[in-house]
């Protein structure tokens, strides 16, 4: 069994913890090493560790990387109990001056993880919508938000430990006519705060998003990063651990109308090919399944070699040390990354490649412009 | 002194480790592993305001150690807990 193959299984294992994982033999310690730095790669330390430790004892990796992984997850569980103290806390002082949240993605996904506290912690994301956006801002920065920074969609900073980031937007969609299509879309769901969750560690429910604009939203998201600078396993997991719940509940219906209507179909069952094939899902509890082999499995390649959010890419290091040097780095980087996704998704690609190429070259002839300005 | 909260024993594959858990120790970077006396200790401790001699005591009331040794190997694992944080002086 190879390293990859073995990956495979342990996070089937952990992630669905229905059959025990076999191995073929027992991995040397090089090998265990190799998971190791993969799963965390693709921050899933905790779903990998929950398959090792279904292993029989002799099978396990030595005492020290056990410890050393343990450790991980341990910390990590941890930062789970912080941000449900946190999450609770702040909904709860948005709801009492009147503001409507919903949470998007991270712990309300992890609630739909057999062990939510080994799903890999991020920060808090707050969906506001347009009406309220401005006097959240003003209030969460009131309530002492530190390091606050606005970008067009979001502020965000660390509020009493954690990362938060207030939405305006849900996602932002480079299409203008589908942007407002999503717009509007998204700012409905606001009205239905019916759906929550309790997160492990707290008594108060956490409303999130209904199930079809959830599942819309996390593929949604997973895409998006993965057209943009990278994604890792961990979103794939999330998109499966909420198709499993979700199944027999979801108006199928209506996903189909908006992927349709958003023109993501294909983009769908791209992704949903490796949920089926390599995450584990059951293909009947995956919609709109279709065999896409061949784009599918160029796409896990990008994935495995970037790793989460793209951070372990090569070559993506700036080693210029003057501006333009630098952005032409950038786009030389950005340009090399397009030619491999033209190939599983041509017209997010180019249309990615051009939104990012415009914006940096506003950007750069902007500091130029800024930088002669105080020359003279 | 009193061990401080926060902690909890796990048994990780064979190790006996102490582990931080909570808020409070998120910070905590570390693990410790302990021997056999040094859990007898661990559990023994817990919840209880303690001297360097209780803890030489509990060590003479279960090993055939003499005292001295006792008092000593009690004095190096109470510094040793001090300095990692997991007492509370």
């Amino acid at each position: 069994m190879t390293i990859i193959q073995t990956f495979w299984t342990l996070l089937q294992a952990g992630l669905w913890q229905k059959s025990l994982p076999v191995l073929d033999s027992p991995l040397s310690k090089e090998e265990w090493q190799g998971i190791f730095d993969l799963a965390v790669k693709q921050s899933l330390d905790g779903i990998i560790y929950d398959g090792m430790m279904m292993l029989p004892e002799e099978q396990r990796p030595d005492r020290i990387l056990q410890l050393k992984w343990y450790g991980r997850v341990n910390n990590n569980v941890q930062v789970h109990s912080l941000l449900n103290r946190v999450l609770v806390e702040i909904v709860d002082k948005f709801e009492e001056e009147g503001i409507p949240v919903l949470l998007l993605k991270g712990q309300g996904n992890a609630s739909f993880y057999e062990n939510p506290q080994h799903r890999q912690c991020g920060d808090i994301d707050l969906f506001i919508g347009t009406k309220n956006y401005e006097r959240a801002c003003r209030l969460i920065k009131d309530w002492g938000m530190n390091n606050a920074e606005e970008s067009g969609k979001h502020l965000h900073g660390e509020w009493h430990g954690a990362h938060i980031e207030v939405h305006r937007f849900a996602a932002v969609l480079h299409n203008p006519a589908k942007q407002r299509r999503f717009v509007k879309w998204s700012e409905e769901m606001l009205n239905d705060r019916s759906n929550t969750f309790i997160p492990s560690t707290e008594t108060q429910p956490v409303p999130i998003l209904p199930p079809v604009f959830n599942v819309f939203f996390v593929f949604y998201h997973l895409l998006h990063h993965f057209s943009s600078s990278g994604v890792g396993l961990r979103q794939f997991c999330d998109l499966a651990r909420l198709l499993h719940v979700y199944h027999g509940k979801l108006n199928l219906n209506e996903l189909e109308k908006q992927l349709k209507g958003f023109g993501l179909m294909r983009q769908w069952q791209i992704i949903a090919y490796l949920l089926v094939h390599h995450i584990g899902l059951a293909q009947e509890e995956c919609p709109f399944y279709k065999d896409t082999g061949r784009l599918s499995e160029e796409m896990l390649r990008i994935v495995l070699e970037e790793g989460n959010f793209g951070y372990y890419a090569e070559n993506r290091e700036r080693k210029n040390t003057s501006y333009i040097g630098r952005k032409w780095e950038g786009f030389m980087i950005h340009t090399r990354r397009s030619r491999r996704l033209i190939r599983i998704f041509p017209c997010r690609a180019i249309g990615n490649y051009i939104s990012v190429v415009c914006r940096g070259t506003k950007v750069a002839i902007k500091s130029l412009f800024n930088h002669n300005n105080k020359k003279i | 002194m009193r061990l401080r909260k926060g902690f909890t024993m796990r048994k990780i594959g064979t190790d006996h480790v102490i582990v931080p858990e909570g808020v409070e120790t998120i910070n905590f970077n570390k693990l410790m592993s302990l021997n056999g006396s040094a859990c007898y200790l661990w559990e023994s401790l817990q919840g209880k305001e303690f001297q360097e001699e209780d803890m030489a005591k509990l060590l003479t009331d279960r090993y055939e150690v003499a005292e001295d040794t006792a008092m000593i190997d009690a004095k190096k694992l109470a510094d040793h807990w001090i300095q990692t944080g997991l007492i509370d002086e």
